[in-house]
């Protein structure tokens, strides 16, 4: 059975060649550029249309831009140059640097909790690199330090600390619609885990339920497809389609499925987790998701099974945004490592697990603050936040670590798109008095303990 | 031996095929007009298109700087003319405006009174987040004029899952409105009266 995987991938590999053989053949006609609203094709439009009197215009103006893609063509051909061994390495180098988009994101919080120790934290440094090999073949990859690498101080003992390929992707475009992906992939259970960059979310600690059940940042060794239909009358609908080596065995109450996150090195059995996304875009600023994800866990073949709902609307300055996720578990234990591995615990799985929240953001401005504040930062905005949410990783017991409701409330400042100031400050209740813990049953805030995170998060 | 579902097999299988037999169609984030194509898909019916150079002087940047708030990158700008016999039929202006990591070089074609008839997007240099090319994000910039406040957020429906392109776009054609009505629009209407005091004279 694996098998017919292997040859199925090695099909998919000999695709994209047939596809291109026939598009030798049978170029797809350009949309009309001259139609109002339609991205224009590479190819130039017929010599028809008005004179252009455009002599004496230079390039200094930014008009006519080093062009990626079809304009790129010859550049593209001139990539066996980066591979000559005659050429040097800064020559390599600049050629490299042609192609290449180096940006990245940054976080660095202030956490104060009600009981506890305040500190600073360096959350993560993120840095991306895009590049476009070709035409219709790009690579992205994201390296991520968390708590500024390694080595972590952790209860005052050194420690390894953690750097990572969060995203390591090659994207071999076939058409707009198919897009075949290999790497280090973004699991895609819900949006949040495919839009999870600091310095696009407006608070700072991600959603309880999106760090334990959907294990955020979730990434996964596998191969698959992506792509997006358009449907006319301005409806959209992509998807996301992947195998993966999937979940294994370390499925605990409270962590959920954090360690149990696949390792890029080893699967720990013979089946690939089968994992998609499909969005349906009916308007501009509405999107609602569905995903879906089946794995063996074990080498017994005992699964997860995971479903989950997202939907984002965006009115004016409102958005709008929630995601609800129910995992059930095949009754098992953790085990199935190789022998003397400290992972075999042999303590049960939780058969089911639940979460969701809810979230509203509000962009508003002051505008005699603006004004006066430096040119660059006129455009800004202030946004208020609300968020409630709740975690349940193990549905047929309620602990303190398993089960938690959450609210947040936030106000950010973002002067530029790509800076924001966060404050957050959370009420959090957990399941310790043996309830399930919910911001309209029994005492809320008071049986709440409080946190505040302050936080700077940038994009470069 | 661990049996996998029959219909993910089915379904991978049936992708597989279909990717073998489908022609490739062009779609990739990058060039969508180079500048005569753009001219000439905004301008289809005119004669010919020339354009003015016009360097900012002191009290133009003033006046940029008090609408926008900032003060333009550029001290010297290109506005196109489309023209038919001695008629203008329409402006056009290209510019850049930063995106997420990399400029993003865009189009708004005006009436000759200066309303915003058209936006394009003419090279997107990321490889995410190209959805600002979408028809329905760019129409929302038709029919804006100096009195709107072209804002993401509030007249301009951001695009999910690109934030930062779609408030770069909000911020660039805003200025791009701003920069046809003051060195263009009103120091023609100006001439205007000028010409037409002095035929009053005459």
């Amino acid at each position: 059975m694996l098998r017919s995987i292997h040859i199925l991938l090695a099909l998919a590999l000999l695709a994209p060649a047939a596809a291109f053989a026939q598009q030798e053949e049978e170029e797809a006609p350009p949309p009309d550029a001259g139609t109002e609203g339609g991205a224009a094709s590479d190819q130039a439009p017929e010599e028809s249309g008005p004179a252009l009197e455009l002599e004496g215009l230079d390039t200094s103006s930014g008009l006519q831009p080093s062009l990626p893609g079809p304009a790129r063509r010859a550049e593209v051909e001139n990539f066996e140059y980066r591979l000559d061994p005659g050429t040097t390495l800064g020559e390599r180098a600049a050629a490299i640097l042609d192609r290449t988009t180096i940006g990245g994101y940054g976080e660095h919080d202030f956490v104060v909790p009600e009981e506890g120790v305040s500190t600073f934290r360096n959350h993560r440094y993120v840095v991306f690199i895009y590049s476009q090999i070709s035409e219709r073949i790009s690579t992205a990859t994201e390296v991520e330090f968390e708590w500024a690498g390694s080595p972590l101080k952790r209860d005052g003992v050194l420690t390894f600390g953690e750097v990572l390929l969060e995203f390591s992707v090659v994207d071999l475009e076939i058409a707009e619609w198919l897009v075949f992906r290999a790497g280090v992939i973004l699991v895609p259970v819900g949006s949040y885990n495919l839009r999870h960059d600091a310095p696009a979310q407006e608070l700072p600690d991600r959603p309880i339920a999106y760090t334990t059940i959907v294990p955020s940042t979730w990434f996964e060794s596998g191969v698959g497809f992506l792509g997006e239909f358009d449907l006319g009358a301005g409806m959209k609908l992509n998807y996301e389609l992947y195998a993966i080596n999937g979940l294994d065995a370390r499925i605990t109450d409270g962590l959920g499925f954090r360690g149990a996150r696949g390792s890029n090195l080893e699967d720990n059995n013979d089946d690939k987790a089968i994992v998609g996304r499909v969005a349906f875009l009916p308007l501009l600023n509405l999107e609602l998701g569905l995903s879906g994800y089946t794995g063996a866990y074990d080498q017994l073949n005992n699964r997860v099974n995971m479903v989950n709902g997202d939907v984002f609307w965006r009115v004016g300055p409102l958005d709008l945004h929630g995601e609800v996720v129910y995992a059930a578990v095949d009754e098992g234990f953790v085990q199935g490592f190789p022998d003397g591995s400290p992972a075999n615990t042999r303590d049960r799985v939780p058969e089911g697990m639940f979460g969701y929240y809810a979230q509203a953001d509000y962009r508003f401005r002051i505008e005699p603050f603006f004004r006066a504040l430096p040119d660059e930062w006129t455009e800004g905005h202030f946004t208020a936040s609300l968020r409630y949410e709740e975690k349940d990783t193990d549905t047929d017991f309620v602990t303190a670590e398993g089960d938690a409701a959450r609210l947040t409330l936030g106000l950010n400042f973002r002067p530029l798109p790509p800076y924001v100031i966060k404050n957050a400050f959370y009420f959090q209740e957990n399941g310790a008095g043996g309830d399930q813990p919910h911001l309209w049953d029994g005492d809320f805030f008071g049986d709440s303990s409080w946190t505040y995170i302050g936080s700077v998060a940038y994009l470069f | 031996m661990i049996e996998h579902p029959a219909p993910m097999r089915l379904l991978a299988l049936v992708l597989l095929l279909v990717a073998s037999i489908v022609p490739g169609s062009a779609g990739a984030a990058g060039t969508y007009f180079t500048t005569p194509q753009l001219l000439k898909a905004f301008f289809p019916k005119s004669e010919r298109v020339t354009y003015r150079k016009i360097l900012l002087d002191p009290s133009q940047q003033r006046v940029l700087e008090k609408r926008l708030g900032y003060t333009p990158a550029r001290r010297e700008y290109v506005v196109f003319v489309a023209l038919t016999g001695e008629r203008i039929d329409g402006y056009a202006l290209i510019d850049d405006e930063r995106g997420q990591h990399e400029p993003i070089t865009f189009a708004v074609k005006f009436s000759p009174t200066g309303v915003v008839e058209r936006h394009e997007v003419m090279v997107y240099r990321e490889g995410y987040g190209d959805e600002i090319t979408d028809s329905r994000f760019r129409a929302q910039f038709a029919g804006k004029t100096g009195k709107d406040v072209v804002r993401a957020g509030q007249d301009i429906d951001v695009v999910t899952g690109a934030t930062i392109s779609s408030r770069s776009m909000a911020v660039g054609v805003r200025r791009a409105i701003a920069l046809v009505e003051e060195l263009v629009i009103k120091p023609a209407a100006i001439a205007g009266k000028q010409d037409e005091a002095a035929g009053t004279k005459g």
